[in-house]
């Protein structure tokens, strides 16, 4: 008989160790069924995410427009006002190398896709991408099927609560609790409820909103600069491969976030524009920083629209997207 | 592989559930888990850099044992140099090489454009400069002949990667740690609960106080300019809190996990905001860092501790300076270490007052504890402004506006009432200050069902309140 003292075995715990290991579970078991109900709480409330994902599995194959980018793509187009099939990958924070990740990893989805639209607004440059431990990784993973992780993944990557805990917990609380989670998503996950933010705060009052203060949200960043440019072109050229259209977006910025500009970051990101005009034939550009259609009533804050403002420019992309169709 | 990460903790089951299950005697055999274990920990960053480090041990193995072989001095400084060369060579190519090559391009006016960013377009290994200083340590103590150089490779190789301390240290001399891999590690009880212990009170620190602050740091640093002075004060405040629960915490979470597996790690910070001077400051933080450059750069160039002030002083600024380089390539560190060696030289002054010498620091020591932790936390937010800006120009525009007195926007703690963890923090510290962290031997306290309510209290915090995920800082150097 081998001495199973030898082996590889939980025999050769002492007494102490198997009351820890014990009193371990006894400790986690709590912990571990509160995290699985916390998550199953948070996948049952209603994201955008989800409907996103509806739309690309229901509709996949008919879709002709993909938009990317960040809020302020998800702010400004609302997928309705187009006339043409289309869905809307753009949500908060979400930077080129995510954007890129999506549409490579869905394009077998989307067997009609003609255009895609990504943002560049005015300091797209120089904000550094998604790092490989972005929160929204996960929220790819699992509504989307794609991997932005830039690894393999796992079963926990499609945790929700992992990734950003004290923001869903407040989010269950705002939501099962207190009650006060408001939305009114449509089908292609655009929330025509969000007017919420400073400029209704006050009133809409040009006077007062130019009165006040705004935090600049893009600092001049040479190093995300010439990292993002070629990263930008690689992207379009994988467009031009795949005989895609693209259209590059700027939302509207009123005129306080406007007159902030640094004229460096601007300059940069326009010359960069230039060579991208000469050098690709296949690109349409939409720039409505400073589209005077746009009023205070239109914006929630600087640069973010309200679903009002939203409508008059996906309207303005959906003329684009038209005649270049 | 993040220590605040749901991987990290599936890691750490794992790996401890199986070496303690390969009994106490077969401590071999835990070794070379722990090595496999600590590879597979550093290859999830990067694989490549697996073979730096492995040639890194090889390197300053083989040199040492060389050491231990030659008779003659002139042998040993060979074998010293060769090793020495090795390391600051690795730290040079991968660390500061594009830190010179843009300096010496923008001196001479060249296009830097296509040079510096292209040339040699590396990223920084992971813990590189954690590592390479432990190795460092170990071929400079045997040439020193305060240890022998050991003869099992593997041990080394274990001391080197020990996966809690691998990336952000403490950095830890083979004295201590590399007995511990030469000996039978016993489940010890006590110690394992104060291991969980203490990554929790780290994982607290770490992802409710520091990742919390940094939301309204960040907001703060992306646009100085945007901030009256109040704000920039605040914003800089926060940053030393930032910092220091971002690393300590880290420190906390690996001393921890170090227990589980039956070591003992090196205390690396006893709550330096309590410091009465700068020069305390550095006996309270990094304190193995501090040891390190103490030992291995200051004393040699002092060489004896009756050596005037001028000589003192001397050394002092160069051991203060390369501090503040070791931290990084960049002028900002550079300025942080400068910084701190001006303080500390003006409070090393001697004064003759009267028949008695005095100095700053014996001063300091004489005044009330409240105005003395005022005094000292004002030049250490200020060296910070140096640390946390993106260059010189950033560091000296937000000073500049702190002393001009620019009106503050109206101020608001951008992180609402969440600040409260900053007071909550100090007063649990504060409150068990003769502790090596909080929790520490809380069973002579507490009852098992309060304790377990305190942990569940404390996984609920971290749960609910988690600042947005930021990797720690000090991975980067």
């Amino acid at each position: 008989m081998p001495d199973p003292k030898k082996n590889l075995s939980i025999s050769n715990f002492s007494r102490q160790q198997k009351s820890f290991a014990a009193r371990c579970i006894l400790f986690f078991i709590p912990v571990i069924v509160v995290f699985f109900c916390f998550e199953y709480a948070v996948t049952k409330i209603p994201t955008n995410y989800a409907l996103i994902s509806d739309v690309l599995k229901t509709n996949g194959d008919t879709i002709k427009i993909a938009i990317f980018g960040s809020s302020q793509i998800q702010n400004s187009v609302n997928p309705e006002y187009i006339d043409l099939p289309s869905i809307s990958f753009s949500s908060t924070s979400q930077h080129h190398n995510s954007d890129f990740e999506i549409l490579k990893q869905t394009l077998d989805r989307l067997p009609k896709l003609e255009i895609v639209a990504f943002e560049v607004s005015y300091g797209h440059f120089e904000i550094p991408h998604n790092s490989k431990y972005f929160w929204k990784n996960n929220l790819y993973l699992k509504y989307y099927d794609v991997n932005t992780f830039q690894r393999t993944t796992y079963f926990k990557d499609r945790f929700l609560t992992t990734t950003r805990t004290g923001f869903f917990a407040k989010l269950l609380e705002s939501y099962y609790i207190k009650k006060n989670y408001k939305y009114d998503y449509n089908i292609y996950g655009f929330d025509r409820g969000n007017y919420a933010g400073k400029f209704k705060k006050l009133n809409y009052n040009t006077s007062e909103i130019l009165k006040s203060t705004i935090k600049k949200d893009v600092r001049i960043d040479r190093i995300a600069f010439k990292y993002n440019v070629p990263y930008f072109f690689n992207m379009l050229d994988f467009c031009k491969e795949k005989n895609l259209k693209v259209v590059i977006m700027s939302p509207p910025t009123f005129l306080n976030y406007n007159d902030k500009r640094y004229p460096d970051v601007l300059h940069r990101r326009d010359s960069i524009l230039e060579i991208v005009k000469e050098k690709y034939q296949n690109i349409y550009f939409l720039n409505a920083e400073e589209d005077t259609d746009f009023t205070v009533k239109h914006f929630r804050n600087e640069n973010h629209l309200n679903p009002d403002g939203a409508k008059v420019f996906t309207e303005k992309l959906n003329v684009l997207l038209t005649k270049i169709n | 592989m993040l220590f605040n990460s749901f991987d990290f903790g599936l890691f750490l089951v794992i790996v401890y559930t199986i070496y303690w299950t390969l009994g106490v005697k077969k401590r071999a055999a835990q070794n070379i888990l722990l090595l496999l274990a600590s590879y597979l920990f550093y290859g999830l960053w990067d694989w490549r850099f697996l073979s730096l480090i492995f040639l890194s041990s090889i390197v300053d193995y083989y040199a040492a044992i060389g050491m231990g072989h030659s008779k003659s001095i002139r042998n040993r400084k060979i074998f010293l140099w060769g090793s020495l060369l090795w390391n600051l060579g690795v730290l040079f190519t991968f660390k500061y090489f594009n830190f010179f090559l843009d300096n010496f391009t923008s001196l001479f006016s060249i296009d830097t454009f296509e040079t510096s960013y292209y040339f040699w377009n590396v990223i920084i290994p992971v813990g590189l400069s954690f590592y390479t200083f432990q190795t460092m340590s170990y071929s400079i103590d045997v040439y020193r002949k305060r240890i022998k150089p050991t003869h099992n490779l593997m041990e080394f190789l274990c001391f080197v990667s020990f996966f809690p301390q691998l990336v952000a240290g403490p950095i830890e001399r083979a004295k201590n740690l590399l007995p511990q891999f030469q000996k039978e590690r016993h489940f010890n009880l006590k110690q394992t609960k104060e291991g969980l212990r203490q990554i929790l009170w780290g994982l607290f620190k770490k992802m409710v106080v520091a990742d919390t602050v940094a939301i309204a740091v960040n907001a703060i640093y992306i646009a100085p300019n945007e901030y009256g002075s109040l704000s920039l004060l605040y914003g800089s405040a926060l940053f030393f809190f930032q910092i220091y629960c971002d690393f300590s915490g880290y420190s906390d979470i690996a001393i921890g996990t170090a227990k589980l597996f039956g070591f003992k790690l090196s205390k690396n910070f006893n709550i330096p905001y309590l410091s009465r001077s700068v020069s305390e400051f550095w006996q309270r933080w990094h304190i193995t860092l501090t040891k390190w450059f103490t030992d291995y750069v200051y004393a040699p160039l002092i060489k004896n501790k009756k050596r005037s002030y001028a000589a003192k002083t001397t050394a002092l600024f160069v051991t203060m300076t390369l501090i503040g380089f070791w931290h990084g390539a960049q002028w900002t560190f550079v300025a942080f270490g400068l910084f701190q060696a001006i303080t500390i030289s003006i409070e090393r002054i001697p004064l003759k007052i009267g028949s008695r010498n005095v100095s700053l620091i014996a001063y300091l020591t004489k005044i009330p504890l409240g105005l003395t932790i005022i005094y000292s936390f004002t030049l250490i937010m200020t060296s910070c402004i140096f640390f946390r800006s993106q260059d010189l120009t950033m560091s000296f525009t937000i000073i500049e506006r702190i002393l001009s007195g620019v009106p503050s926007d109206p101020f608001n703690f951008i992180i609402g009432w969440r600040i409260l963890v900053i007071p909550f923090l100090i007063f649990i510290e504060v409150l068990t200050r003769y502790k090596n962290y909080p929790f520490e031997h809380l069973e002579k306290i507490f009852s098992r069902p309060v304790r377990w309510l305190i942990y569940y209290i404390f996984i609920f915090l971290i749960f609910r309140y988690a600042g947005p995920k930021e990797e720690f800082i000090y991975f980067q150097f």
